[in-house]
């Protein structure tokens, strides 16, 4: 008995195994539709949640592995998120796999009423990714945008993700919030979330979608926006450093000038004084090239580089104070100042805390920028022209 | 012959052999001729050759050999032309001696012009004498025969292993001829502190065996402990070296081979002097290296002969081959049956489009194409060489193109399987590629079934088991487990000659340093 012991050990090992097998979740390859991209609303008489999800549409066979050419958007309505989901796996005929939503979008109308709805499905789904990309849809409903194609990119949840992280490292406009950071912002005191903003445009006779703004979060609704040159100014408010993008400095009347920022970094200092004046010391420090003249003349010479640079601090003071000072009249932290009050003054922020709107819209901003022109690319003159 | 008239020769199996060939000589040469006629029955290859020399009075006596196995010259040049002839010169010599074998001993000392001439007792030695290519002299009246070296036969002669491909570094190989590889050892180890314990082994083929270490570098408890194992086997042929492993491993049942053959003598030199032991088996061209741990697998012969910085990367090129050959298809079957969140999206949606109206489970998918590598693998090794090429032509038509034109296995699962072969392929030691070529069945399965669960757990039981085998008190997973940050460095990477200071640790190795003071 002993000497077979083993053997018999192995055999029960391996009959488990094959028995067991049914209790695990074994998902053919060809038996899944993978999720794209998905988005909330409440549906017209604002009672039940409607759920939308992109499927990608495999267009292949085992001679010519061909990607997705293909998708399609399917959306069902439940009181709850989870009752839309069951709702909708009721005309699938593949088992939906959701862990490769890259693109969540949040419709206007739900994220104006009330965001704890999907928090707490969202938080507590293992499928829900946490580097999801969440937008807010304006102007049309999630299922429209998932269903409006993006050029060059066959699926638009993962053209609107590309969109983010392509401007984010050119033009550096928006900032991309993954459901983690939106989540954490959402629980966390001294900070409130905020998510880009995605449309549905006209462009001639198509429809494209396009990033428009900064949608801005308090508390658990959204209670404005900010658009594109404020949320510019809240990008290179980041803390972590901006990197890349343009800004356009009026040099005179007649001439532009495009500067190209490489890096800018934020430092913060929150001041209470005396008389207990809330002050916030905001200073840049950054470097940029000397992108583009449009206009006449012989702007580039030595003098003039300090006055290139002085502009471009005033242009990126006065742009930042713009979008602080809307920030204010909404009353919504998303610059994260109330974290560095709790960090610098623990006593006082126990008692700003409760009413922490309240005193965000008193801060007093003072912005110090410190801007250096480097490099000017191939030409070091500007264009003279003959007469 | 030298190695028949070891010491060490006296093992239980040629004691064991026929009762008619342990008799001793009779002093009468017609009696001596009839029972070497009875011995050498039906063995048409035998020659006895009866003749008469000296004069006044002449003597007879015969010599006897196996056709083939020697070299005639010899026997005609250096034995029956000093015995027929020469004697003739030496006019009346062997009146002089009063008792023939005075007789003997005069042609022993002074007359054979060969190096090698002892002389033997029993028709048992003569046997194994003339079996090895020896030729037997018998004297009448005398009770002892003279035993000369007359070996020659005909060999494959020194050739550049097939099995053990180097850029750099000697290109020999071992043959089937015992007293060549044995020469091929010596020429590279000159010292006298190099031994080679000769051994018979087998009953009925009286195999001679060696095993060969360098005193002082090779612990000798682990000598005395190999010798005590080979005395131990009784069996009535030896006919490879791979017949010794399974009697000389602590856990021969295991599919973990902690030996190492290999066909080049510096190959082995380099082992000896690691104070490994080798045993050289006549017939065989592989010679036996061991103890091996698993890590030393490794390692490439031409890894000491390359810069060791090419040489290191190298070898991590071929750990990761040997990952990828053991984990790669499991791996893969894991990931798109239950894991389908750890991959890219675009990765996700080319499998997903390219297993599109494939009728089996990924699982089965990865098996029978697994089934079909191996197939088309051994056939591959056992056709004639001159039909070889129509293995691979057929195997890449089928497997590679029809059955995915057929729809019956999706595109990325053939190019999986193709990249594990030929990651099984990198490994320079076949005895690990076997070893990897079995588990990967086992990973398979278990991924099948519990994904990577299944994976980790196989893992585990397989790490448990190697740690648990060990050979000659050398740990299997050594230096990794007891792990030894020193000697790692030369298993993960090569380690440059100049850093080279020490020998890999062995139980009871006494002479560890390499270079430098003693």
């Amino acid at each position: 008995m002993c000497r077979y012991l083993h053997v018999i050990c192995a055999a029960a090992l391996i009959a488990a195994l094959a028995l067991f097998s049914g209790c695990t979740d074994v998902r053919e390859a060809n038996e899944i539709a993978p999720a794209l991209g998905s988005g909330i609303e409440l549906d017209d008489h604002e009672e039940q949640l409607k759920l939308s999800i992109q499927f990608a549409v495999p267009e292949g066979s085992s001679e010519q592995a061909t990607s997705i050419k293909k998708t399609t958007v399917m959306s069902s309505t439940g009181r709850t998120i989870s009752e839309a989901s069951r709702n909708l796996s009721l005309s699938l005929p593949l088992t939906p796999i959701l862990t490769h939503v890259g693109t969540f979008i949040i419709g206007e109308r739900l994220a104006q009423t009330d965001l704890g709805i999907l928090a707490d499905f969202l938080i507590r789904n293992p499928n829900h990714r946490e580097t999801t990309y969440i937008f807010v849809s304006k102007g049309s409903p999630p299922e429209e945008i998932l269903n409006t194609a993006t050029p060059l990119e066959a699926s638009s949840a993962i053209g609107l993700a590309n969109i983010l992280e392509v401007q984010e490292n050119r033009n550096a406009i928006y900032q991309p919030v993954q459901s983690n950071q939106f989540f954490r912002n959402l629980t966390t005191s001294g900070i409130e979330p905020f998510c880009p903003i995605v449309s549905v445009i006209k462009n001639g006779d198509k429809k494209i979608l396009k990033l428009a703004g900064t949608a801005v979060f308090k508390k658990n609704r959204m209670v404005g926006e900010l658009n594109e040159t404020e949320s510019r100014a809240f990008t290179l408010m980041n803390p972590k450093g901006s990197q890349g993008g343009l800004l356009v400095v009026r040099w005179n009347k007649n001439t532009l000038l495009t500067i190209e920022v490489i890096r800018l970094k934020a430092n913060y200092k929150a001041v209470i004084d005396k008389t207990g004046k809330l002050r916030m010391r905001v200073e840049l420090k950054g470097e940029g090239n000397y992108y583009e003249q449009f206009g006449p003349g012989e702007i580039l010479t030595i003098p003039n580089i300090t006055k290139i640079e002085n502009k471009t601090e005033q242009k990126i003071t006065r742009d930042i104070l713009q979008c602080i000072q809307k920030l204010q009249l909404m009353g919504c932290d998303i610059l994260g100042w109330g974290q560095i009050y709790r960090a610098q003054y623990p006593a006082a922020w126990q008692v700003m805390r409760d009413d922490w709107p309240h005193y965000f819209a008193q801060i007093e901003p003072e912005v110090k920028v410190n801007f250096a022109i480097r490099r000017s690319y191939l030409s070091t003159q500007s264009f003279e022209y003959r007469e | 012959m030298r190695y028949l008239s070891s010491k060490k020769a006296k093992s239980r199996a040629e004691e064991s052999t026929g009762s008619l060939s342990q008799e001793a000589f009779s002093g009468d040469l017609e009696q001596n001729f009839h029972q070497l006629e009875l011995l050498l029955h039906g063995c048409s290859d035998a020659v006895i050759k009866n003749f008469k020399f000296g004069s006044d009075p002449q003597i007879r006596g015969l010599i006897v050999y196996f056709d083939g196995l020697v070299d005639k010259t010899i026997v005609e040049l250096s034995i029956l032309k000093p015995l027929l002839i020469d004697l003739e010169s030496l006019d009346g010599q062997l009146q002089d001696f009063n008792n023939n074998l005075l007789v003997i001993d005069f042609i022993k000392n002074s007359l054979l012009t060969l190096a090698e001439v002892n002389t033997l007792t029993s028709f048992d030695e003569v046997c194994a004498h003339i079996s090895s290519g020896d030729t037997v002299i018998m004297i009448d009246g005398c009770n002892i025969a003279l035993v000369a070296g007359t070996r020659a036969w005909e060999g494959r002669g020194i050739e550049k292993p097939d099995n053990e491909n180097v850029i750099f570094g000697p290109k020999e190989g071992f043959s089937e001829t015992l007293r060549f590889n044995t020469a091929m050892l010596r020429r590279r180890l000159k010292s006298t502190d190099f031994k080679l314990e000769s051994f018979v082994i087998g009953r009925i083929t009286k195999t001679n065996v060696v095993l060969g270490y360098i005193k002082d570098i090779a612990p000798q408890q682990m000598v005395d402990e190999i010798i005590a194992r080979l005395m131990d086997i009784d069996i009535d042929g030896i006919l490879d070296s791979a017949y010794l492993e399974e009697y000389i491993t602590n856990q021969p049942k295991s599919l973990f081979s902690q030996v190492e053959y290999t066909e080049k003598p510096d190959r082995v030199c380099g082992s000896l002097l690691e104070g490994r032991l080798v045993i050289i088996v006549d017939g065989s061209p592989m010679a036996m290296v061991l103890p091996i741990s698993f890590p030393q697998y490794w390692g490439a012969a031409d890894d000491y002969y390359t810069n060791f910085i090419a040489a290191s990367l190298f070898r991590l090129l071929r750990i990761s081959a040997f990952l990828l050959a053991l984990l790669l298809p499991s791996l893969f079957v894991a990931v798109i049956t239950f894991h389908h969140e750890m991959i890219p999206t675009p990765l996700l949606l080319t499998i997903v489009a390219s297993r599109q109206g494939i009728p089996f489970p990924a699982f089965i998918e990865a098996l029978l194409m697994e089934f079909a590598f191996e197939l088309l693998r051994e056939a591959g090794l056992r056709l004639p060489r001159s039909i070889g090429p129509a293995v691979s032509i057929v195997g890449a038509l089928i497997i590679g193109d029809a059955a995915v034109r057929a729809g019956l296995v999706s595109t990325p699962m053939v190019v999986i399987i193709a990249f594990t072969g030929i990651a099984s392929f990198v490994s320079p030691h076949y005895n690990a590629a076997i070893i990897v070529r079995i588990l990967r069945f086992g990973f398979l399965i278990a991924s099948a079934f519990l994904g990577f669960l299944g994976i980790m757990l196989l893992l585990i039981l397989v790490m448990i088991r190697m740690v648990s085998i060990n050979l000659l008190d050398l740990p299997y997973m050594s230096p990794l487990a007891p792990l030894n940050l020193s000697q790692l460095s030369d298993i993960i990477i090569r380690r440059p000659w100049f850093k080279n200071m020490y020998r890999p640790y062995l139980e009871g190795m006494k002479n560890q340093k390499r270079q430098g003071a003693k």
